[in-house]
């Protein structure tokens, strides 16, 4: 599992200082941002060998070329790669961030129709909390939240949330709900994750 | 709120507990492309054809499944009929070919590929009756292949040698595949009316008349209209029946959405030729407890299925349910019925186990909107003219009633009246039924055609 640096966790840093960001690490793009702005230095271990950072990037890249394209295609992934070489990405910073490399890849992957909404329906026991425990959540996996309401069924509080994927080139929709359904258990809750486009089909003519 | 808190937890509650699923997503491929009639070569375009259409069709319906979060629990293929493709082979050619088929599913990791059909309803040529009287063997050697044979239309009539011949290929697959309870039987439909589109394997072939390559998606939900029937009883005990009807149409108007939804996602991934065909607005249940057709149906009222009232409820709550698919979708296809596979139906099990419902009142049942006598044991005396006699009179209610109606037999050999023969997984257990003894013999050996009815000429 690895660990996720988050705004807070900068927050903590003076000014100026350098943080030391781990392989084991994925650093949001707030976090970004904020090191950005308070001039952070976030600092790559060092020391490790070109193949492992070849490799942790060739995976990302099959990762994305699966999941847009529903199949591995080694000829895809070699191209993709190495018009990423050749704009200088691939040795510009440690793959382990998978924060959006140099812009758009510059290789016409066909992309999801529609909207990427999530509609996420969490029930279980009210405590304090709750609401913004899941919503921080979310948002770490790079959710951006644009309704919430809560209700109760059947005597249970039920949390329903809307979240924009956006672009959300890194995750697959499998794996957000899989991060989701995680959280949603480790606060006790029973959750649902479902596409947008479940509901749009059935309840919009 | 871009949904109400109600439309959001309605369809949370049809995927978490009402077993809301896509029941089949079904390739359709075409083989009337194939460049040649040799035994071998013909077998390896089959095989190599099949591969390259559905190469990608499972990882395409697992993810859309991930995607959207509703289950697609079968995922099949269908091809041209096989007695078309091997017209004018030798006989031991058709069980090289049915092998391809079988090899093909098996490398897919498909469970069931349906085609090794004829179309003989108006008479069959040499080629069709060396198909016909290959279906035992073929059934017996492979695992994975469905074999079908239209026997009636309304246009044509009933071809009743071809039904005098089905029932001796009952019986003899029955007796080839004894060792697993005739398992075979379970994978022989024969049909009236049969549709080119129909994504529902056992029954399931490519018409000639369709692209070549094209997904049709079977929707289901038995669980779902059960819960709406339940839920709107509950709330409002008066509710009577043009309010549940209405009820149903509004439930089946979503499941047939996230149907066609679920379709055209996999036939955008898949990409051309790939297309997409049609939504079967069927009710079918799974062995799974409340998605049962005949809970539906008690949920309606009846103490049990096969109670007087019990063809009147089945016709409201299958016509409800097209109204609504067909609003939701404009690719209405295949049987679009009421499925009830008995084996498969643990109301429906219940039922003849208590001796509610019996084989005359299925037969009822299919005049309506039942898609045919399904999955249907008895006994492995049963003879076959009697099992020809059977067909015989569902063909006529479809050729009538401008019906598809299909008939899957089994007389499973050794078994009795009351005995529950147990196949295991998806085709369930199945109660064996008892049969009028009176014996038809005479009447099926008149052979010959039943002229097409009256109400065939429309012009």
């Amino acid at each position: 599992m690895k660990r996720l640096i988050t705004e807070q966790d900068l927050e903590r840093l003076g000014k100026g200082a350098t943080f030391q960001v781990e392989p084991q690490m994925i650093v949001t793009p707030s976090a970004r941002d904020f090191a950005a702005q308070h001039q952070i230095t976030l600092a790559y271990a060092s020391g490790r060998a070109g193949q492992t950072e070849e490799s942790a990037l060739d995976r990302a890249i099959k990762d994305i070329v699966a999941s847009e394209l529903g199949r591995s295609d080694p000829a895809l992934v070699e191209a993709v790669r190495a018009e990423l070489a050749h704009v200088g990405v691939a040795s510009a910073e440690p793959p382990t961030d998978l924060t959006p490399v140099a812009g758009p890849i510059p290789v016409p992957l066909p992309r999801d129709p529609g909207g990427n909404r999530a509609v996420i329906t969490a029930t279980g026991i009210n405590r304090t909390g709750i609401l913004g425990r899941l919503t921080t959540a979310v948002s770490k996996l790079g959710g951006d939240i644009q309704d919430v309401s809560q209700t109760i069924v059947a005597g249970y509080f039920t949390m329903i949330l809307v979240v924009e994927l956006g672009e959300a080139r890194r995750t697959t929709f499998d794996a957000f709900r899989a991060e989701v359904l995680g959280a949603c258990k480790e606060l006790g809750l029973q959750g649902v994750v479902m596409h947008e486009d479940v509901l749009k089909a059935m309840h919009r003519v | 709120m871009l949904y109400t808190d109600h439309e959001v937890i309605e369809t949370m509650q049809m995927v978490a507990s009402e077993s809301l699923d896509i029941r089949t997503v079904t390739l359709g491929v075409s083989l009337l492309d194939a460049p040649t009639k040799e035994p071998l070569a013909l077998a390896r375009f089959v095989y190599d054809k099949i591969m390259r259409r559905a190469e990608r069709l499972k990882d395409v319906v697992r993810q859309i499944e991930g995607r959207y979060g509703i289950p697609i629990v079968n995922v099949r293929i269908s091809v041209t009929p096989m007695s078309l493709v091997c017209d004018g082979l030798a006989e031991g050619d058709y069980l090289r070919l049915a092998a391809a088929l079988d090899k093909a599913a098996d490398a897919l990791g498909i469970d069931y590929i349906a085609g090794y059909s004829a179309l003989v309803h108006k008479g069959a040529t040499p080629g069709d009756v060396r198909h016909m009287q290959s279906i035992p063997e073929v059934l017996a050697s492979t695992r994975r292949v469905c074999a079908s044979v239209n026997v009636a239309t309304t246009r044509a009539g009933i071809n009743m040698d071809a039904v005098r011949l089905m029932g001796t290929v009952i019986k003899s697959t029955a007796e080839a595949t004894r060792d697993r309870h005739g398992i075979g039987c379970a994978k022989l439909v024969v049909f009236a009316n049969a549709v080119e589109d129909n994504p529902f394997v056992a029954g399931a072939f490519h018409g000639v008349g369709e692209p070549d390559t094209v997904v049709n998606v079977g929707v289901s939900g038995p669980g779902v209209v059960l819960a709406a029937i339940k839920r709107l009883r509950a709330e409002n005990p008066s509710a009577d029946c043009g309010a549940l009807a209405e009820c149903i149409k509004r439930t089946s108007f979503k499941i047939t959405r996230a149907g066609e939804l679920i379709g055209r996602q996999v036939v955008e991934r898949l990409g051309p030729p790939v297309r997409f065909g049609i939504v079967d607005l069927s009710l079918a249940p799974s062995p799974v407890i409340g998605d049962s057709i005949a809970n539906i149906l008690e949920a309606l009222g009846l103490e049990r299925v096969g109670a007087p009232g019990t063809t009147a409820a089945l016709a409201m709550v299958i016509d409800a349910v097209k109204k609504g698919g067909m609003m939701a979708t404009s690719s209405v296809g295949g049987l679009s019925g009421a499925f009830i596979p008995v084996s498969e139906d643990l109301g429906m099990i219940d039922a003849v186990r208590h001796g509610a419902l019996t084989l005359e009142k299925l037969e009822a049942m299919t005049s309506v909107c039942s898609v045919g006598l399904d999955m249907v044991g008895l006994p492995g005396d049963t003879s076959a003219e009697t099992l020809s006699a059977i067909i015989a009179d569902e063909m006529a209610i479809g050729v009538i009633n401008h019906k598809t109606i299909g008939v899957r037999l089994l007389p499973v050999p050794g078994a009795q009246v009351g005995d529950l023969v147990d196949y295991g997984g998806l085709l369930g257990q199945v109660p064996i039924m008892p049969v009028n003894t009176m014996r038809p013999d005479a009447f099926i050996h008149l052979g010959g055609r039943i002229p097409a009815p009256v109400t065939s000429v429309k012009n």
